[in-house]
């Protein structure tokens, strides 16, 4: 479509330009965080250390890319800790228990994880509960459900090639890492070049003219919740085959830590603006902190003091600069 | 409700036992309080939660030290108004979304209490400090008095000055109301440091009753107060506030985890069907509502 309209033109111009500038100031603030980690501690720029910031950053980034998708779109869902225990419980008892393959049993644990999202989608659009009223009341339901069925027993002892995927490495790099980058490529792709995606960043940027202009709200927004269960059963699934073991409540602080990484990468409460980039880097982010701290020795109590500082200066700074934009254009 | 535990559970309705819901409901309630006066500006205050457990952990960290109890209380209800004002300031001048910054709140203040108690929780050994819970004044154990006078407080707040009105006008329409010439970014701080404030007491009250200072304690309190404000009838879009219905939410959910408990039902379950209810509750309240929005139209 030409654009003709002037005022439009600098529009958009001004909307990639942010997209560019949140992306870039993120890798800024990683880029300075190593520099003066580097001269701080002369273990940090180790190639081990390094691995292992991404080992453990990937499957927040893999939660925190469902978490992205339902807060573009204008929602947020809490239930992700009760989901990915559930779901990481239930594949774990599968292949313990009843000695299914990992390769059956972690599509059969991602099915559960679909209704369960399904379950929250149809609660937010055909109920139309407010996202964060009806996620946490599924939250609390989920782990009820949780405890009362396992009654506090520990799963452990995957088969090897369930570990495969949570400890090994492929050509030198771990498979939780090229996993978490097969991720990223797939929801880039269908966040920027697809209709679904499209319709996500509609709908979060102005629900009403998304439904007027035709595009089918519930649908789309129950897909959203089902994608955003999903990637916290894989990303529980990857979580317990790297620490070899499942108990009830191991998914507890995965959904804080999602959004937190969904809101250092740049992505916004109000809806259609964020990237998946964003999130990607905003959990490497939470990583480094906690990976930092641990070398200097500072108590790990501490660490929540210094990500909520961290989200809140992020978004400061970009509503900052939105509105330093706008009295230029205007 | 009330009925049915009063019938199948022996010892619900005698009178220990409602001393008891009214001590183990008015941190629900004093919390859901402040969480209306937010809402009902159209804000969203989360940190409450973790605010609870950093009064009674700051103020069983400075017991500990040996400062006087009611120093140390004081001290700590500051510290959670102070937050409060950082939460206020930091929405109304920085323009950020509430849910955001409160958070972002969440997280620090949980942190600041887990580095004062290192980890685990400060036991206060000060008696005075335990009767804030235990004691009786007029019949009735204390915290009933606390919240009674602050549900009277807030009510006098919200209905009689111009801090309620404002509050409302700010909810319904903020542009509106600037051009009006209220001070929107004002009484936006304003009400985010008495949401922080009431969390504090509140948390002292609970630090009273189960005499430690915990970090912890206050988890999801946020989102049980939040329910109870919707339940209780005021709109999650702001703009009208129902603070007696705030009060009677939370007195609900205080009582059914109440009644759950001593139906001898395992915690699992307890939580199970608090989820339900909360969620059906939720449900009914937005029906009512949006039938009184039709029946105006």
């Amino acid at each position: 479509m030409e654009i003709t309209d002037k005022k439009e033109f600098s529009k958009r111009l001004g909307f990639a330009r942010m997209r560019i500038y949140t992306t870039f100031s993120r890798l800024a603030v990683l880029g300075l965080m190593v520099v003066i980690m580097t001269i701080l501690s002369p273990s940090f720029l180790s190639i081990n250390n390094m691995l292992n910031i991404l080992r453990q950053a990937a499957p927040i980034f893999i939660i925190g890319a469902g978490q992205t998708v339902v807060i573009l779109s204008r929602g947020i869902d809490l239930s992700m800790d009760s989901v990915a225990s559930l779901t990481g419980v239930v594949t774990a008892m599968l292949m313990v228990d009843k000695n299914i393959p990992f390769y059956i049993a972690m599509p059969l644990g991602l099915f559960l994880g679909a209704i369960l999202g399904w379950i929250n989608g149809f609660i937010v659009t055909k109920i139309k509960l407010p996202s964060f009223i009806a996620t946490f009341g599924t939250f609390l339901i989920f782990k009820g459900a949780t405890v009362l069925w396992m009654k506090g027993r520990v799963i452990s002892g995957f088969s090897e090639g369930f570990r495969f995927l949570g400890v090994e490495r492929l050509f030198g790099i771990p498979v939780i890492i090229l996993t978490a980058a097969v991720v990223y490529v797939i929801f880039r792709f269908v966040l920027r070049h697809t209709t679904f995606g499209r319709k996500i960043y509609s709908i979060g940027a102005n629900p009403e003219a998304s439904r007027v202009s035709g595009i089918k709200i519930d649908r789309i927004l129950i897909i959203a919740f089902i994608i955003s269960a999903l990637m916290a059963t894989f990303g529980s699934q990857l979580y317990i085959a790297r620490i070899n073991s499942a108990k009830i409540d191991f998914g507890d602080g995965f959904a804080l830590d999602a959004i937190a990484a969904t809101l250092i990468g740049g992505t916004s409460f109000e809806g259609g603006v964020g990237t998946i980039e964003g999130t990607m880097i905003g959990s490497i982010i939470i990583l480094l902190i906690r990976n930092a701290m641990n070398l200097l020795g500072i108590s790990p109590y501490w660490q929540g003091l210094v990500t909520g500082i961290v989200i809140i200066v992020a978004v400061l700074s970009d509503t900052f600069l939105k509105n330093l934009a706008k009295k230029h254009e205007g | 409700m009330l009925g049915i535990f009063i019938a199948i559970v022996p010892y619900f309705g005698t009178i220990d036992n409602a001393f008891n819901i009214i001590r183990q409901g008015a941190v629900l309630i004093i919390v859901a309080l402040g969480m209306m006066m937010v809402i009902s500006s159209a804000g969203i205050d989360l940190s409450v939660g973790s605010l609870i457990g950093l009064s009674g952990t700051l103020t069983a960290f400075l017991i500990d030290k040996g400062m006087i109890w009611y120093f140390a209380l004081l001290l700590g209800i500051m510290a959670c108004s102070l937050i409060g004002l950082i939460n206020g300031l930091v929405i109304s001048k920085g323009r950020i979304f509430p849910f955001v910054v409160t958070f972002g709140m969440l997280f620090i203040a949980q942190s600041i209490s887990l580095g004062f108690s290192q980890g685990g929780s400060i036991h206060i050994d000060s008696i005075p400090f335990s009767i804030i819970n235990y004691g009786y004044f007029l019949f009735f154990p204390i915290p009933f008095w606390i919240t009674l006078g602050l549900v009277i407080l807030i009510a006098f707040l919200m209905m009689r000055t111009v801090i309620g009105c404002n509050v409302f006008a700010i909810g319904s329409d903020a542009t509106s109301a600037l051009w009006m010439g209220i001070k929107v970014d004002l009484y936006k701080i304003i009400v985010y440091i008495i949401s922080g404030t009431l969390a504090g007491i509140a948390g002292i009250i609970l630090a009273s009753r189960v005499r430690t200072g915990n970090a912890l304690i206050g988890q999801y309190n946020q989102f049980f107060a939040i329910a109870a404000v919707v339940i209780g009838g005021t709109p999650i879009t702001g703009g009208r506030g129902n603070f007696i219905g705030a009060a009677i939410g939370a007195l609900v959910i205080t009582v059914l985890q109440n009644g759950l408990t001593l139906l001898g039902l395992s915690s699992e379950l307890i939580t199970t069907i608090v989820g339900i209810t909360l969620m059906s509750g939720v449900i009914l309240a937005q029906l009512v509502s949006q039938g009184g929005l039709r029946g105006n139209n």
